[in-house]
């Protein structure tokens, strides 16, 4: 409790006094002196003068009058209050009420003494600075807490930006080159233009290649956006058969060389509201697995409405290399696979977004799976997406 | 003179050639722009039959060469398909009124089947 006592080694002071009277300056001058603080002081005793040294110079403490002529203790609690300075105010009175000391308190006053007695004051200027001190450290901390947040939101979005012009400016030399290798591969067969059938296997290859990229440029932007926004669903009326359908063919090339046949099992058309594109994304992730992971078995993908329920389910099942039990849960989370990375190429974003996407329309993403048996995904959505409060973030 | 005549607006030289070529040899005559304002000046010599129209491009882009298109009589009729890179471009061009969107990386039979639908 050293801090406590008064000083009793030389410690600089630098009070500003606001007082009228040139025998209370001297008495509290002297007393602070014996005390054994090295002080220097300036003097005021208007509501100018204490603006004008509060502007001029820094100070550790103010020790104020409590009813000075042009002046009060109040008064000067609000100039150091409008002026955002925070150091310890004592007020030293020749007399002061009860009621006036909580008034004073109440304005941010931190101790207050009569005149005619002074002997707590110097442990009581030691406490207060201490307490300032402590005051200080903590709005500091605080302020670099939030500029160090604040470095970290930029570099996030900074990180996005680049990602997201990255991914748009990616986007069109993709696009000159996958309909070049598409026009020459569909071109007339007219002999002159013919091309040989290695030729035609190659050029295969490459539109592949471009298949590939395209979806993984928008994962990229999938991320960026989860991470930077928050998912934003824009829910339409439409049939999730057709979307289906329409994610079967466009991944026919992959599902030519994976060897796998997908059978798709729906009774009706599905139809409710969801995010067209954003459903586009979780079907493409989670069939693109099943005939990567499928191990060139079939692959079945069954669209349901749940009896009694305002749910939708699809289950989208392979027979493949399946996922061990522990591996199953960490699958959702961001850069994780379940297979060493070496084997299979991707960077673990696909079940992550199909997740955050599926958990925005309030719905589940599960997975059962036994190795070397194969995997099923189970997405259940409820029919009408809740847009009210669907929109939600992840960093 | 305007029958099957397309208007390709893309400030990306590659893609003007490639839709140049590929609409050429399916029997159509293409009318390149590198903006906005190109467009709209080549719009006054010819009346094509469909826009293809890329949205971020210097100078003047898709969304404010929309704008003039629409407010302009003469060309306001003639359908425009956006064809660009932006992510959720549904969202974008909802309020743009056109006649359909293709998203880059583009299919050569989604293109195909837009293009033939409105220049028959």
């Amino acid at each position: 409790m050293a801090a406590l006592q008064p000083a009793k080694t030389s410690s600089p002071l630098r009070a500003l006094i606001l007082e009228d009277s040139d025998d209370d300056v001297l008495l509290l001058v002297t007393h602070l002196r014996r005390s054994g603080f090295e002080l220097t002081y300036r003097r005021a005793d208007s509501a100018a003068g204490c603006e004008r040294a509060l502007a001029e110079e820094p100070w550790d403490i103010v020790f104020a009058d409590y009813q000075m002529p042009q002046f009060t203790a109040l008064d000067a609690l609000k100039v150091l209050h409008r002026r955002r300075i925070d150091i310890p105010f004592i007020i030293v009175s020749g007399s002061i009420g009860e009621s006036a000391a909580v008034e004073a308190m109440r304005a941010g006053a931190h101790d207050f003494f009569l005149k005619g007695n002074l002997t707590r004051l110097a442990s009581a200027v030691e406490r207060e600075r201490n307490e300032a001190e402590v005051r200080r450290e903590r709005r500091e901390a605080i302020k670099e807490l939030r500029e160090s947040q604040e470095r970290l939101r930029q570099a996030v979005r900074a990180r996005d930006d680049f990602l997201a012009i990255a991914s748009h400016e990616l986007k069109t030399p993709l696009t000159s080159l996958s309909l070049q290798v598409e026009s020459i591969l569909q071109g007339p067969d007219d002999g002159a233009r013919s091309i040989l059938e290695k030729q035609r296997a190659k050029l295969q290859s490459v539109a592949h290649q471009v298949t590939r990229l395209t979806a993984l440029i928008n994962n990229f932007l999938e991320v960026t956006k989860i991470t930077s926004r928050g998912l934003h669903l824009s829910p339409t009326s439409f049939d999730l058969r057709e979307l289906v359908d329409g994610v079967v063919a466009g991944l026919e090339d992959m599902r030519r060389r994976s060897g796998s046949r997908i059978t798709v099992i729906a009774e009706q058309p599905a139809v409710g509201t969801w995010d067209r594109s954003a459903m586009e994304s979780v079907l493409v992730n989670l069939l693109t697995n099943a005939l990567k992971y499928g191990d060139g078995k079939p692959v079945e993908i069954e669209l349901s409405t749940l009896q009694g329920t305002d749910e939708l389910s699809i289950v989208i099942s392979d027979h493949g290399i399946g996922i061990a039990p522990k591996e199953q849960e960490r699958i959702f989370y961001r850069f994780e696979r379940a297979v060493p990375k070496e084997h299979f190429g991707g960077i673990g974003l696909g079940l992550w977004v199909a997740r955050q996407i599926v958990e925005a329309h309030r719905g589940t993403i599960t997975v059962a799976s036994r190795p070397r048996r194969g995997s099923i995904f189970t997405v259940v959505l409820p029919l009408r997406a809740d847009t009210r409060s669907a929109s939600r973030g992840t960093a | 003179m305007t029958a099957r005549t397309v208007m390709v607006v893309d400030d990306d030289q590659d893609i003007r050639e490639v839709l140049t070529e590929i609409l050429t040899d399916a029997g159509y005559t293409v009318v390149p722009s590198v903006n906005g304002s190109d467009a709209l000046a080549k719009l006054g010599q010819v009346t094509p039959s469909l826009i293809l129209l890329d949205l971020n491009m210097p100078v003047m882009d898709g969304i404010a060469f929309r704008h003039e298109q629409q407010q302009d009589p003469r060309f306001a009729a003639i359908p425009t398909v956006v064809m660009s890179a932006v992510h959720k471009m549904d969202e974008q061009v909802a309020h743009l009124g056109i006649a359909d969107a293709l998203a880059k990386p583009v299919n050569l039979n989604d293109l195909m089947q837009v293009v033939s639908r409105y220049c028959g």
